[in-house]
């Protein structure tokens, strides 16, 4: 089988939101909507350090849906929309989507998802891949680990553009991927790793 | 004149890896097409896409970006994709990929528009290009006419630095100058002799350190090799992201890294110490390091004596003592010339010899040989350093001694210590003495020219994946028979727009053309800077966007963005077109040429652009190497066949192989009679402008202030980007979080800073991660998107007299609480 993960490299994410930024263009995201934006174990947006002047250190993360593999969002969702793929990426049916946010309620990672009122765009065509779905109005999106790439035998966005190799993607029922390897090597962390959902993404140490 | 193959030179490399301006601001005659607010949702039939590559000219890092066209519109840019394995080979970053947005944002001119009324008074209309080019044509040749070919003056800056054809940024104010810009700009200005106001940026570290002193680049993949790096005023996951992968490998090979800065940023994330030093005061803390190498025999004696300049034997004049000083034989260097090397006491020797046969140059002592009475330049320079202690700096710098004594130990006996010298600590007053003094640590410790040391550099690989030419043919770069008028640093603009004269020549001005630059929204002392323009009869402001100096010009000219035009830059890349250009936008190029044309210069271009680019690019060296016209033409960056990361030792460049902490040349940047000293040229330290501790007026203002690029901002070309506005949420002023509670400020705020310059009303983002009596505040924004006043208004003009860099960082303020009902 083969089943999907993310570790986030903590020692080296810098917190530049490059990849957050090919993300939203591939995918022709709306104003206001990201699925996935870097940020500091505090939460923060600005990269502010934690500690008190002068004793202070920073570290960042980036935030999106940690496609788990008991995916707290699936099971409220009352039209099947949510569905996880035999490969572990969980996804939004946006055609079956009422944007009822009942997942949003019952994931326990703030922020991950978006609720689109009216979609709006910066520009009056459309960026990004040719392929990237439709963004509907009244639906639910979040992070979809580009699954349109992954089909096609490539890497996330935003794995590609990392340029300091901070995002492994890869398949954590193969022992000899780049992401078992170094899930094995190295310490990591999942949030909120008591809540039951087993998360895939691993935040490395 | 330089003519025929030319190598690519240090300077104009270097000048690709720098700079700083730009900018912005909104008219509702420029609204762009494609700006959008509807729901392009429609993805009927995939159309054909096709990529291109181009460049990001954020002002910046000049950053090679590929482009994705789809139905003839620019729908992605990236970083050029690398194999995982090459680290640190991908450039470019968050600001770069909203390219597509930068060519259609609010404040992109779309067509030649006329001021009418006042200047500033944003009554605008639009003409036709016939008339605009017809205008420009009638004032240049009536000022010429009457006041000569110096009353007219272009103002040339960092928006599009090395395009060959369209580039328009000059850094050095030699005639002719060592680097050059495009062939439309150097064509144009060698036949008229028109004056160029370079831009002021970056001058102690490229000007001084790089130009002048020679001083060896130190090439980030050497950091893997270093023990102990330290960030020195710079902050590389904010501002040079490529950087940070050779900090990460560095940091995992075991390095320390320290950072000296009023600031704690996103680079926190690589450092292993924060030294928060007060503004303005860099050099202090430097001397008192040196002191204590030298006080607590950390010194390598054998480096210094025999690997640097300080056995040079200094003449009254101030002028190193020569073997034709002393009647001896000249040296003879590897061509077969003789040179006249510099003299020093060999202490083996007993004798007066040159330095290249030195192996005991003595370091101190004074001597007299012929009539002639000397000293060591170090003796000479240490009597003006050691009034510097660690008890000084510890005082001026606001740092413990104790950490300033640890970190001058950690630095000596590291065994490879390299200093990154960054621009937060090289826009002062003052700031030319850094590159002085950080040579001169150096010098004292044997950190250079072995792996993993080093102190000048700009952060730049110098391991590409990409091939460059291997020369170019400037042949046409001038005209046959060149008229070079004067070049000069922009800030002067002040002095001579006020008296006429530059020093006690006349200079009666004009006409000023700005060129991708502005200066209304980015130099130090923009108001006064208003104030000089405000006195020329006629401005014409030539951007892509309507930037503030466009708004207070008389004529605006539409100029294409990187993507809607081709070109080459500097033979690394070539500039690809991806889209027409917005609007009427035409390139520099084209502008040249109907201006040119329509002043009675019919043969000023006898070739088109890419007639000149296949002139430049098909040297026999390029098309044998692969990286000709048509190479560049059909791939647009050409990747190397291996790519290796060597390990590469920066290594002394000047004369002898010998650190250099002393400047005997005057190298002034511009001369207006103005005077210098000993201490100009060489390692001291002098209070910045109004950033120093002692300053009186910090009675009234307490506050130091200083700019910030980081991970969203750069330079005003960045400004109005809604794309970014997403991640950055608008300008807004960083404070520290005990200095805002005492005086009843909290996250959100809106405040008001304000000096005796200026005044800027911002809201507030509180942090424990800058100083307690800094502010720090964004660089790049445009006057309409703050509540109120512009926070550039809060610097003034101060000009050094060797090295005239634009002091943006060095002002002070207050900040007071604006309560709702005021703002």
């Amino acid at each position: 089988m083969t089943r999907y993960g993310m570790a986030i490299d903590t020692t080296r994410c810098f917190g530049c939101n490059s990849c957050s930024m090919r993300c939203k263009v591939e995918h022709n995201l709306p104003v206001n909507v990201m699925y996935s934006r870097a940020q500091t174990f505090d939460g923060d947006l600005y990269g502010r350090p934690t500690g008190t002047y002068p004793h202070v250190s920073v570290s960042f993360y980036t935030h999106s849906c940690q496609h788990c593999d008991n995916p707290a969002c699936l099971e409220v969702c009352p039209t099947g929309a949510t569905q996880k793929r035999d490969d572990g990426i969980v996804l939004v049916d946006n055609s079956l989507c009422i944007g009822c946010d009942s997942c949003i309620a019952a994931c326990p990672y703030d922020g991950v998802r978006t609720h689109l009122g009216e979609p709006k765009y910066h520009l009056d065509y459309a960026l990004g891949a040719a392929d990237t779905p439709e963004h509907l109005a009244e639906t639910v999106e979040k992070c979809t680990f580009c699954a349109e790439r992954i089909d096609q035998g490539l890497n996330p966005a935003c794995v590609e553009i990392c340029r300091v190799g901070a995002r492994i993607f890869g398949d954590l029922d193969d022992p000899d991927s780049d992401l078992s390897r170094i899930l094995e090597e190295r310490s990591y962390e999942q949030l909120k790793a008591d809540e039951g959902t087993r998360p895939n993404v691993f935040l490395l140490k | 004149m330089p003519s025929g193959t030319s190598k690519i030179t240090r300077r104009s490399f270097l000048a690709g890896t720098t700079l700083s301006v730009g900018s912005l601001a909104t008219l509702s005659a420029c609204a762009s097409p494609h700006l959008a607010g509807t729901s392009p949702n429609e993805k009927e039939v995939p159309a054909e896409e096709r990529k291109c590559i181009n460049i990001c000219n954020g002002a910046c890092c000049n950053c090679p970006l590929e482009g994705t066209v789809r139905d003839g519109k620019l729908v992605s840019v990236s970083p050029i994709p690398q194999p995982r394995e090459n680290t640190g080979a991908i450039k470019g970053c968050i600001k770069g990929q909203t390219n597509p947005m930068r060519l259609y944002a609010e404040n992109r001119g779309l067509y030649p528009m006329i001021q009418r009324g006042e200047r500033g008074s944003d009554n605008w209309e639009r003409i036709s290009w016939d008339e605009a080019i017809a205008l420009v044509a009638e004032k240049f040749q009536a000022a010429t006419n009457e006041y000569g070919p110096s009353s007219v003056a272009f103002w040339l800056g960092g928006g599009n630095l090395n395009g060959v054809i369209n580039g328009n940024g000059a850094y050095d104010v030699n005639t002719p100058r060592n680097s050059y810009m495009g062939i439309g700009c150097e064509r144009f200005l060698s036949q008229t002799g028109y004056t160029i106001f370079s831009f002021d940026w970056d001058l102690p570290l490229v000007y001084l350190g790089g130009e002048m002193m020679n001083h060896p680049y130190f090439w980030l993949q050497d950091l893997v090799n270093s023990k102990l790096i330290i960030l020195w005023g710079i902050n590389p996951a904010g501002s040079g992201g490529h950087f940070v992968p050779w900090y990460v490998k560095a940091k995992e090979n075991g390095a320390k890294i320290i950072s000296v800065d009023p600031q704690y940023n996103s680079s926190g994330m690589l450092i292993d110490q924060w030294v928060p030093i007060r503004p303005g005061t860099d050099s202090a803390l430097m001397l008192a390091m040196a002191n204590y190498i030298i006080d607590n025999d950390l010194v390598d004696q054998d480096y210094l004596a025999n690997h640097s300049i300080a056995p040079f034997l200094l003449k009254e004049d101030g002028y190193y003592l020569k073997l034709s000083d002393l009647g001896k034989k000249l040296d003879i260097d590897e061509e077969g010339n003789e040179v006249d090397s510099p003299v020093v006491w060999d202490e083996k020797a007993n004798d007066f010899i040159s330095c290249l046969e030195s192996t005991a140059g003595a370091v101190h002592g004074t001597h007299e040989a012929n009539g002639v009475n000397m000293r060591t330049v170090f003796d000479a320079v240490y009597d003006n350093i050691k009034q510097f202690t660690v008890e000084y700096a510890a005082e001026e710098c606001d740092i413990d001694a104790t950490i300033i004594e640890e970190l001058a130990r950690e630095y000596a006996t590291s065994g490879a210590s390299c200093i990154q010298p960054g621009l937060g600590c090289g826009r002062y007053y003052n700031s030319s003495s850094l590159f002085y003094n950080l040579p001169l640590l150096a010098a004292l410790t044997g950190n250079s020219s072995k792996p993993g040391a080093g102190y000048f550099g700009y952060g730049q690989a110098l391991v590409s994946p990409f091939t460059g030419v291997v020369s170019q043919n400037l042949d046409s770069l001038y005209v046959e028979e060149p008229n070079f008028g004067r070049c000069i640093s922009g800030q002067l603009i002040r002095d001579i727009a006020e008296t006429g004269k530059y020093g006690n020549e006349d200079f009666p001005l004009r006409c000023v053309y700005v060129m991708t630059t502005n200066p209304v929204s980015t130099y130090a002392g923009p108001k006064e800077i208003e104030s000089a323009l405000n006195k020329i009869d006629f401005v014409v402001t030539a951007d892509p966007i309507m930037t503030d100096t466009a708004k207070i010009s008389d004529l605006y000219l539409p100029i294409c963005m990187p993507w809607e035009n081709p070109d080459d830059h500097n033979g690394t890349f070539m500039l690809q077109k991806a889209v027409e250009p917005a609007g009427e936008c035409k390139s520099d190029f084209e502008v040249l040429n109907l201006i040119a044309e329509k002043m009675g210069f019919s043969d000023l271009y006898p070739k088109n652009d890419q007639e000149y680019l296949r002139e430049v690019l098909d040297t026999p060296e390029n098309i044998e190497a692969g990286a000709a016209y048509d190479d560049f033409k059909k791939q647009g960056i050409i990747p190397v066949e291996t790519y290796e990361v060597a390990e590469l030792t920066a290594v002394e460049l000047n004369y002898g192989g010998r650190t250099r902490f002393y400047m005997e040349e005057d190298c002034r940047r511009d001369d207006y009679g103005q005077v210098t000293t000993f201490t100009d040229h060489s390692p001291f330290y002098f209070h910045a402008n109004e950033a120093y501790p002692t300053n009186p007026k910090r009675e009234k203002y307490p506050f130091f202030g200083f700019s910030f690029h980081d991970t969203y901002d750069q330079s005003s070309i960045y400004a109005h980007n809604p794309m970014l506005d997403e991640f950055r949420e608008g300008p807004f002023v960083r404070m520290n979080t005990k200095a805002a509670a005492e005086r009843g400020i909290q996250e959100d705020d809106v405040v008001r800073i304000y000096n005796d310059h200026g005044t800027c009303t911002i809201k507030v983002k509180l942090t424990e991660g800058i100083r307690p009596d800094c502010i720090q505040i964004p660089h790049g924004f445009a006057r309409n998107e703050y509540i109120d006043g512009y926070p550039q208004d809060l610097s003034t003009i101060a000009i050094n007299p060797v090295v005239p860099e634009s002091a943006v960082h060095d002002w002070i303020c207050n900040v007071e609480k604006v309560e709702e009902g005021d703002q």
